[in-house]
């Protein structure tokens, strides 16, 4: 009697070890459990990006078992500023950010002032979504497709808002595709510039393909060369400047743009972040940006996603620090020009 | 267009707009009526509230309260015989004698209703004109939009009230303080001193909390005392008399508002020369010029209309081109860019529906603010005597929450503060604030068109565009044109000033 | 002090500031100076014709036209206008007003210089506040500070009314507009570095 008690009780005891230990064990792999997140947003909280975390936010909480993932704005020196403080900021996986990528890349590659950060050390945790950037020519200019561009025996007319990736993206496409380039700066956003291009003031400009749209439509612009690694579905005549060029350093810079414009809106923290919460984190955010019914909720709300793991982005932001030292000049050399 | 037209109607049809409409009203009437707070206030520290609000509840809620202001401002002149902001000025002369005799109701009435009858009219004319302007638009190019920007810059100058100097002085302190920041045509930070906050320049809204209500507030905190002293005799008027007046003088009412609109169109001018204008023309017109300034109606119906038409005219240019058309515009604009929507000729191809909201909010509003106007009237007349010690802290206060909300930035509140030892300099002193306000705002389209011109078209381009070279012969000629018109101006109020002697003393 | 003094001192410091513009502007590119130094360079040569102009010329000093005049006199504020005007409203006024021509005295009359640095002062204390304990702390303590130490409320409907207040701006710009109220605290960069 007294050893089938004993059985009965060591059953018991060791259910209850074993249960404990599956109990205790999963939350001992969850560093968020209970724990309150920020998410820093450099940009104004009137904005997309705001929009985007607000809505992804909760989601994230979720899949994390944090207790809460709590969005703060610090915007500032476009993007810069709350990148800096992310760059500054405790690497327990507590403190993450969001914003538009390409941006902060650049900037560095430009050696802007006000960069603190190094982009190649931020820790990478998933893209949110990239919109494919083309290149459109207005009605006025003539000039219908890229070869055109080319054969151009004059400069060709750039309308630039300022020294941002479309800027930077100009210079190195016509670098690479052999064209003159003559940048003018000072529009006040892609509506102005659009306006540039539409009444014949500029050759073209860059914008996202639903931007220029209802344009291209109307026969008052051309789109004639896509940023993107591969065709854009949407518009699958118009050929990829990776394909034209040939020269294999000038297609080693045009990658490194690729790479730069295909990071988009994504998700990153601090260099050096614990790996048991960079895991947890890269893991949450892939489980909410794969989701059906979370994708559901962001095309209601206007905000599309197109997830892209945390690898890839890492891949990317080295693939373009490789080509860094081409670029640096070349980005120097374009802003001297504006001077 | 009518498709628009009736979006933009069933946009304000919402109870958010409605809610916003009365409660922007409610509100520009207090402000209008607290001497020295003006519509700009006003609009200035309502912005941070629209974040976040859709446009016709925005709208409603701005436009609405600058319209009341005007109405609000008038009372104060009306009444206690102190501007509730420059622009009524042109109210004292024959409101307040009204007032002493007893008609104040009347007078109050007058102004109510003929300023709700200016403000429809100069949104028909917004809506009229503004198919009108699509071609125009995509005829004007940066060339272009750089004259407009000096002309309306010239043009404040011209018209500083006081010292030539003085004016265009604050005009270019205003034009220096934009340019603090990143330069987006040369990516070169300015004036920045390595902050990368004031690489974002200085906000408009917060120097404007600054410039005006914390200012104000500190000339109230220093002049201490209550803001009237008088005597009141018996009331022996009614609203309702003042409202038939407005009725009755329907021509001078037309007069008035048109006069308005086109000051109000030309981009920079602002309200006080419009209703002191439209007074003089007033005095010109009138079949008994000696009554006025000893109480004749005519000379409150005739600023107000003005005021009001003032309104819709100051939106074409903001709406159509992206220049204010007056103090108050360049808060619109500001907000407008904050909700997403660019002014511009793309407004008025893509965004018709919006922009008849806007034609719609000015006409409801006007007419809200009237019917709240005369409702209040009795009432009025306490206001001003609420001691500055309530006043002061409640403003304050909102002015360091309303700073540091608008961009979220703790140091926006340290530049409120600048801004407001900066104002009550400015105004003790007599340099023009609404110079430097203009100047701030119309500072980079002047600057980035410059440059976009010289890039595009060379170092002459002025010469290659012909309809920017005629349009500097416009600017040099109305540059010289109101020396010559102050002159007879001066002899007009030499008149009036004769008069008014005469009736004080 | 004199007013032409304390115009002078003004205008002085303007010009200062657009010079120092000019010198910094040295830094910049040539695109990225030339308006600015446009600017200052016509904002210097203002300022020293209204240095000039101030001292040279007596009478005309403020180069005031009639409709400053009225202004002024509609609202009381006569200080800008030129000596001999000032001189005979003043006249005017004491002929009309008789036995209410009493000024007050003291160092805090209304417009004086103590009093305009006490008002930098309260600036300065709500913004102060503001860095030290947030933003709608700041709300209650100051109004109702100064409700209570200007004398004008008791210290209940001080209480009361600062309390209404800050939870009606709480209510207004933290529930509805999300916006972020925490910060501020010990900010001692004033969250310009």
């Amino acid at each position: 009697m007294q050893s089938r008690a004993r059985t009965v009780l060591a059953g018991i005891a060791a259910s209850a070890v074993i249960a404990g230990a599956t109990v205790t064990g999963a939350f001992a792999q969850s560093p968020y459990e209970g724990e309150d997140v920020t998410l820093i947003i450099p940009n104004s909280p009137a904005g997309l990006m705001s929009q985007y975390a607000h809505t992804l936010a909760p989601h994230i909480a979720e899949n994390l078992g944090a207790r809460n993932v709590r969005v703060v704005n610090h915007q500032g020196g476009g993007g810069l500023k709350g990148s800096n403080i992310l760059w500054e900021s405790d690497p327990d996986g507590m403190t993450f950010a969001m914003t538009n990528v390409p941006t902060l890349l650049v900037a560095q590659l430009a050696e802007s002032p006000g960069v603190q950060f190094n982009a190649t050390d931020f820790t990478y945790l998933g893209r949110v979504q990239a919109d494919p950037r083309l290149m459109f020519t207005g009605k006025p200019s003539g000039l219908k497709t890229i070869e055109d561009v080319r054969n151009l025996d004059r400069p060709f007319v750039f309308a630039s808002q300022g020294t941002d990736e479309d800027f930077y993206t100009m210079v190195v496409l016509a670098d690479a595709l052999g064209y003159d380039l003559k940048i003018v700066t000072g529009y006040e956003g892609d509506a102005d510039t659009s306006l540039a291009v539409i009444r014949g003031d500029a050759d073209g400009h860059m914008t996202t393909w639903t931007q220029s749209a209802p344009a291209v439509e109307a026969g008052d612009k051309y789109a004639v060369l896509a940023t993107t690694f591969e065709r854009y579905e949407g518009a699958p005549d118009v050929p990829t400047a990776l394909e034209i060029i040939e020269d294999p350093k000038q297609k080693e810079n045009m990658q490194a743009i690729s790479s730069i414009l295909v990071l988009g809106r994504g998700f990153f923290g601090p260099p050096d972040m614990d790996p048991e919460a960079t895991e947890a984190l890269r893991a949450a955010i892939e489980k909410t940006l794969t989701d059906p019914e979370v994708l559901k909720e962001m095309k209601e709300k206007g905000l599309p996603v197109s997830f892209n793991s945390a690898d890839a982005q890492k891949e990317n932001v080295d693939r373009v620090f490789a080509n860094g030292k081409n670029l640096t000049p070349m980005f120097k050399e374009a802003v001297t020009k504006i001077q | 267009m009518l498709d628009a037209a009736w979006a933009g109607l069933v946009a304000l049809g919402t109870p958010t707009a409605i809610f916003f409409t009365v409660v922007g009203i409610v509100y520009g009437i207090v402000i209008g009526l607290l001497p020295g707070l003006g519509g700009i206030v006003a609009m200035a520290l309502l912005l941070p509230f629209t974040w976040g609000m859709d446009f016709a509840a925005a709208m409603s809620l701005l436009i609405g309260a600058h319209i009341a202001t005007i109405w609000g401002s008038s009372a104060t002149s009306i009444l206690f015989r102190v501007p509730g902001a420059a622009k009524s000025v042109a109210l004292i002369f024959d409101g307040y004698p009204m007032t002493q005799r007893g008609e104040a109701s009347r007078a109050l009435g007058a102004s109510a209703m003929a300023a709700v009858l200016g403000g429809v009219y100069g949104a028909i004319f917004l809506a009229i004109s503004i198919p009108i302007t699509r071609p125009v638009m995509m005829a004007l190019g940066p060339a272009e939009y750089l004259m407009l920007a000096l002309w309306g810059l010239t043009i404040i100058a011209t018209f500083s009230e006081g010292s030539l100097l003085k004016g265009m002085t604050a005009a270019c302190l205003g034009v220096l303080t934009a340019f603090i920041g990143m330069d987006v045509v040369t990516a070169t930070p300015r004036f920045t001193f390595d902050s990368v906050t004031l690489m974002d320049g200085i906000s408009f809204p917060v120097a404007m909390i600054g410039l005006f209500a914390v200012s104000e507030m500190m000339k109230l905190m220093i002049k201490g005392g209550t803001l009237i002293e008088r005597t009141v005799t018996e009331e022996n008027s009614s609203v309702w008399q003042g409202v038939r007046d407005a009725c009755s003088h329907w021509g001078l009412v037309i007069r008035s508002s048109l006069l308005g609109l086109w000051i109000g169109v030309l981009p920079g001018i602002g309200q006080s020369v419009g209703s002191i204008a439209t007074y003089a023309q007033a005095l010109r017109t009138s079949k008994h010029p000696e009554t006025f300034g000893k109480g004749n109606v005519e000379g409150v119906i005739a600023p107000d209309a003005s005021l009001g038409a003032n309104e819709g005219g100051g939106l074409l240019p903001t709406l159509a081109l992206g220049i204010p058309g007056g103090e108050g515009m360049a808060i619109l604009l500001i907000a407008f860019i904050g909700l997403g929507v660019v002014p511009g000729p793309q407004m008025l191809t893509h965004n018709l529906d919006l922009v008849y909201t806007l034609v719609w909010v000015v006409a409801i509003a006007s007419i809200v603010t009237g019917i709240f106007a005369i409702l209040l009237t009795p009432i009025l007349a306490r206001v001003p005597t609420l001691n500055p010690n309530v006043i002061v802290p409640l403003v304050l206060a909102v002015c360091v929450v309303g700073a540091y909300s608008d961009r979220q930035e703790v140091s926006d509140v340290i530049v409120a503060g600048v801004f407001g030892v900066l104002g009550y300099i400015m105004d003790k002193y007599r340099y023009s604030r609404a110079n430097f306000v203009i100047g701030m705002v119309l500072a980079l389209l002047i600057e980035r068109n410059l440059h976009i011109s010289v890039s595009l078209y060379g170092d002459w381009f002025i010469f290659q565009r012909p309809v920017a070279l005629g349009m500097l012969f416009l600017i040099i000629f109305t540059t010289a044109w109101p020396f010559y018109k102050n002159w007879k101006r001066d002899k007009e109020l030499k008149k009036v000033a004769q008069a008014e002697h005469g009736s004080a003393s | 002090m004199s007013r032409r003094w304390q115009e002078n001192i003004v205008a002085a410091g303007f010009l200062l500031l657009f010079v120092g513009v000019l010198l910094e502007t040295m830094n910049y590119g040539p695109r990225a100076s030339m308006v600015p130094n446009i600017i200052a360079g016509i904002g210097a040569a203002l300022m020293l014709a209204q240095l000039i102009l101030q001292n040279v010329r007596s009478q005309d000093s403020l180069q005031v036209d009639l409709l400053e005049l009225i202004s002024a006199r509609a609202t009381g504020d006569e200080e800008a206008l030129p000596e001999h005007m000032q001189q005979s409203l003043k006249e005017a006024k004491a002929k009309k007003a008789g036995a209410d021509a009493e000024q007050p005295t003291g160092m805090f009359r209304p417009g004086s210089l103590p009093r305009e640095l006490m008002a930098i002062g309260v600036v300065c204390c709500a913004i102060g506040l503001f860095f030290l304990i947030g933003p709608i702390p700041t709300m209650f303590v100051f109004t109702f500070s100064y409700l209570t130490l200007s004398g004008h409320f008791g210290v209940m409907r001080a209480f009361l009314v600062s309390s209404v207040f800050t939870l009606f701006v709480y209510g207004l710009f933290h529930a509805w507009l999300r916006i972020d109220m925490d910060k501020g605290l010990f900010d001692l960069g004033f969250g310009l570095w």
